[in-house]
């Protein structure tokens, strides 16, 4: 498929003295989840920056195996944080994945996925009616409304957890929020398209229309998904594209609901409850506290050993599950198995992939041990937990 | 590789054998200067799939050279003649830990740290302490006689062998040693292939003696005004008598830059020594009380003293960053791994890194000191632009000149790193009496010469500067 074909260099280039400053030291197999989960040297970020170095110096040429090499990582971002001699190693990474992207050098299953984003507008290859078929009926009275707060709920999350997409409704109509939400019409954030190496530029301006046909315009935008976060709050800005409307993902404004007192804790939670830091949310945008914080209302909240920036990745990141769910999966058993040794009834993350992820890994968890941990989205504990202001 | 053996390798390993351009690449350098691309990597998952690899290997003369994490500094792991590439991080498992008899057994892919994380629990410790212990694998640091700052107490690698298998350069699996504390049966080969860096056969399993975790642990984090004092501190320590656990010296250059990479918060002076000392409760607050003493007679400008692992923690975790801290030492110059671990006797510490400071202005090059002053191991590395011919010619005398001042100095040219190719014409100067010797056994053991050949002895250049992993060829012929 890729056999033999060059890279043009112009984004790699810009990171050429990294793949000089990385002494090979390997500290970052120490942290790699794609490494540990294969034992394969070149899954390695270290082993990226010699292939990055390698593709530049026109010593070797792009074939699937480099394709793959490139590919077969969860971008999670703990190589950078671990790494002493501070490669950026995700930027080197990325520019690597945009001179393939280039070439039309994407794996086949993540090159599946993209087509479904262009043909269909979501990943998963499903029509647009799907994003509105578990909306409540009070929610689709408020699609393509006006409203203070757009509710943007991404491909994963309107089309296949429907749980999710209810708690959040739930949540907006018994606090009384002014919302609206885009229904069919919600385009894709194109986060898929940003770690196969294309530009999410298109989204962004597709959002961009999306919005203008509100009226009035909305003063935010929630997001549950860390992806569509990143795509939202960095990624359009950087690609030129300014939606100029204030971005958050919805924890944050879950929180000041509850300050507020629009909202009122019912319930604590019974057990031992663990967060679980999505790497997009945590290494990717510093959002490490407000999670614990909004958690803490609803119990103690326990820690995973290896949490904040030193979390472990669920498995569910950059693209690696459509190119090796194989090593996906071995990342998120080991994650639930961390838990187990903790004695976790929760676990608790506000990422729908880190959800899908974990909650799966908690079946074969269950049938391995007997020993059963709920994987929940710490939306829905905020949606069964809580009423409204009387 | 012939098609014949190509089919033949495929046939026995399936997926974990692999000719792709991604493998082989990656497996072309470790984290020393060099890099050549084997023609294959193979990842055997026992003992008898690596026999009939080294077999076909031994039928075909083909090179093999093992591989372990690829932390090696000195080219051991990168396969200078082609060949296949011997993969042994999947044979990972720990097959025992018997504190009842103060060894355990495992496979050569165990990372340090796992093991040590699993000795804990019992109480126990194996304390090579490597700066890489969070990456590299028993099975490298016994090929290369690894060890750390704790040696000057608790000795290296080589001190904890008891047993070893090994398979043969012919296919053979031998088992050497034994499961007991000592022995004087016969030729201690153990001893022998530790430090021999794949060139006489491949480790396939590791008995290692274990040793009791201490009871108490504290340390000093000592400032000095000039360097000399710093080496006249560590001669006074030894000399009081205490043995410390550990006592390493770091020079400004190595503080700057653990300062930058890491945010280490050391104190920025001309010198420092992290002192750390282990024991009985009782035994430790004294030594660190006579510890203090000892460097304020020797001139120190400021001593902290913490029993709190928090704290020490971090001084050892400043002192582990310096490697690869330095890389970010300055925009424009990078690092690279020359004459990295050279020994002297205690006493001549002070004496070996002004010399190198001398070595350093005279040579242009900047040259960053550090390491485990209490056994007397230095560690150098050089911060250079790699894609300039120049840099690396002067880094080059740079080096010569160094081990020049190490062995006038009755030192030795490596201490923990091992020989590979970085050190190969040093160390041919330095045991050139024992040689002849060395050759003939390796040609005992390896007749067709085909575990890690080209290097420690058999490397056949004046010159170290070469198959360089950066932008540049350096032609030394002008």
């Amino acid at each position: 498929m890729s056999e033999g074909k060059k890279i043009k260099g112009d984004r790699l280039k810009e990171f050429y003295d990294q793949t000089l400053l990385c002494t090979s030291c390997g500290y970052c197999k120490s942290v790699c989840p794609a490494f540990k989960g294969t034992l394969w040297d070149h899954n390695t970020a270290r082993s990226k920056m010699v292939l990055a170095y390698g593709l530049l110096e026109g010593d070797i040429e792009v074939d699937d195996s480099v394709v793959n090499s490139i590919f077969e990582c969860t971008t999670c971002g703990d190589c950078a944080r671990r790494c002493p001699s501070n490669v950026k190693t995700y930027e080197v990474l990325m520019a690597a994945r945009q001179e393939l992207a280039e070439i039309h050098c994407i794996p086949e299953n993540l090159g599946l996925a993209l087509k479904n984003v262009d043909s269909h507008g979501n990943p998963q290859g499903e029509v647009a009616s799907a994003r509105e078929e578990f909306l409540s009926d009070e929610a689709k009275a408020k699609v393509g409304g006006g409203g203070d707060v757009l509710v943007y709920l991404g491909c994963v999350t309107s089309i296949t957890d429907m749980k999710l997409a209810s708690a959040i409704f739930k949540i907006l109509e018994k606090a009384n929020v002014s919302y609206t939400t885009l229904g069919e019409k919600e385009p894709c954030c194109g986060f898929l398209n940003h770690l196969a190496g294309q530009s999410s530029e298109r989204f962004g301006q597709s959002l961009l229309d999306a919005i203008n046909t509100l009226s009035p315009r909305p003063k935010l935008i929630v997001t549950p998904c860390p992806g569509c976060y990143r795509s939202l709050h960095t990624h359009y800005p950087e690609e030129g594209v300014d939606l100029n409307i204030e971005v958050k993902h919805i924890l944050e404004f879950l929180e000041t609901l509850i300050e507020k007192g629009d909202l009122v804790v019912t319930k604590q939670l019974e057990g031992n409850v663990l967060y679980h830091d999505p790497c997009d949310l945590g290494r990717h945008a510093d959002i490490y506290e407000p999670p614990r914080k909004l958690l803490g209302h609803f119990t103690d909240v326990k820690e995973f050993e290896f949490n904040r920036d030193k979390s472990h990745c669920c498995g569910g990141g950059g693209g690696l599950q459509s190119t090796n769910y194989d090593i996906s999966s071995t990342m998120s058993m080991t994650r639930m198995g961390e838990a187990k040794e903790l004695e976790a009834d929760y676990v608790v993350s506000a990422c729908p992939a880190c959800k899908s992820m974990l909650s799966t890994a908690a079946v074969d968890l269950k049938k391995e041990t007997g020993k059963k941990i709920r994987v929940q989205d710490l939306v829905e504990i905020v949606a069964k937990h809580t009423k409204g202001r009387e | 590789m012939s098609e014949e053996m190509f089919r033949e390798l495929k046939e026995l390993l399936g997926d974990n054998f692999t000719t792709s351009t991604a493998a082989r690449y990656a497996y072309s350098s470790d984290a020393s200067i060099y890099r050549a691309m084997p023609d294959a990597v193979a990842r055997p998952m026992n003992a008898e799939e690596v026999s009939k690899i080294v077999k076909l290997a031994n039928k075909y003369k083909v090179p093999i050279t093992p591989r372990g994490a690829g932390t090696g500094l000195c080219g051991a792991a990168v396969p200078i003649k082609g060949g296949i590439t011997l993969d042994m991080q999947a044979m990972n498992k720990i097959k025992s830990i018997t504190p009842e008899n103060l060894f355990c057994i495992v496979e050569p892919g165990v990372i340090y740290d796992t093991l040590n994380n699993e000795l804990k629990k019992a109480g126990y410790q194996f304390p090579g302490s490597p700066g890489s212990a969070e990456a590299a694998n028993i099975g490298g640091m016994v090929a290369l006689n690894a060890s750390g700052m704790r040696a000057i107490k608790y000795g290296a690698t080589r001190d904890y062998v008891l047993g070893l298998e090994i398979v043969l350069p012919t296919g053979e699996i031998m088992r050497v040693g034994t499961h007991t504390l000592k022995n004087s049966s016969g030729y201690q080969l153990e001893k022998l292939f530790v430090g021999s860096e794949g060139t006489l056969g491949v480790i396939t399993e590791i008995t290692l003696k274990i040793v009791a975790l201490p009871k108490a642990v504290a340390a000093s984090l000592v400032s000095f005004d000039k360097v000399e004092k710093a080496g006249q501190a560590i001669s006074n320590i030894i000399a009081h008598p205490i043995i410390p656990s550990s006592m390493e010296i770091m020079d400004n250059t190595c503080i700057t830059a653990a300062n930058r990479g890491i945010d280490a918060g050391l104190p920025d002076v001309p010198a420092i020594l992290i002192i750390e000392v282990d024991g009985p409760i009782e035994e430790v607050q004294r030594e660190i009380r006579q510890v203090e003493k000892v460097c304020q007679e020797s001139g120190a400008t400021d001593i902290i003293v913490s029993d709190d692992i928090k704290v020490y923690g971090k001084w050892h975790e400043a002192r582990k960053s310096v490697l690869p801290a330095l890389g970010g030492f300055s925009p424009d110059l990078k690092i690279v791994s020359l004459a990295d671990d050279m020994g002297v006797p205690i006493s001549k510490v002070a004496q070996a890194v002004i010399g190198f400071k001398e070595i350093s202005d005279r040579n242009k090059v900047i040259i960053a000191t550090y390491g485990h002053a209490s056994d007397g191991n230095l560690h150098t590395k050089f911060l250079i632009d790699p894609s300039n011919e120049d840099d690396w010619k002067r880094a080059e005398k740079a080096v010569e000149e160094i081990y020049e001042l190490v062995i006038s100095l009755d030192g030795t040219v490596t201490g923990e790193h091992g020989v590979g190719m970085a050190k190969a014409p040093y160390m041919k100067i330095e045991r050139a009496s024992a040689l002849k010797t060395m050759k003939a056994i390796k040609d005992a053991l390896d007749p067709n010469n085909i575990m890690n050949p080209g290097k420690m002895f058999e490397w056949e250049s004046d010159h170290i500067i070469m198959n360089l992993r950066y932008p540049t060829e350096v032609n030394f012929d002008e």
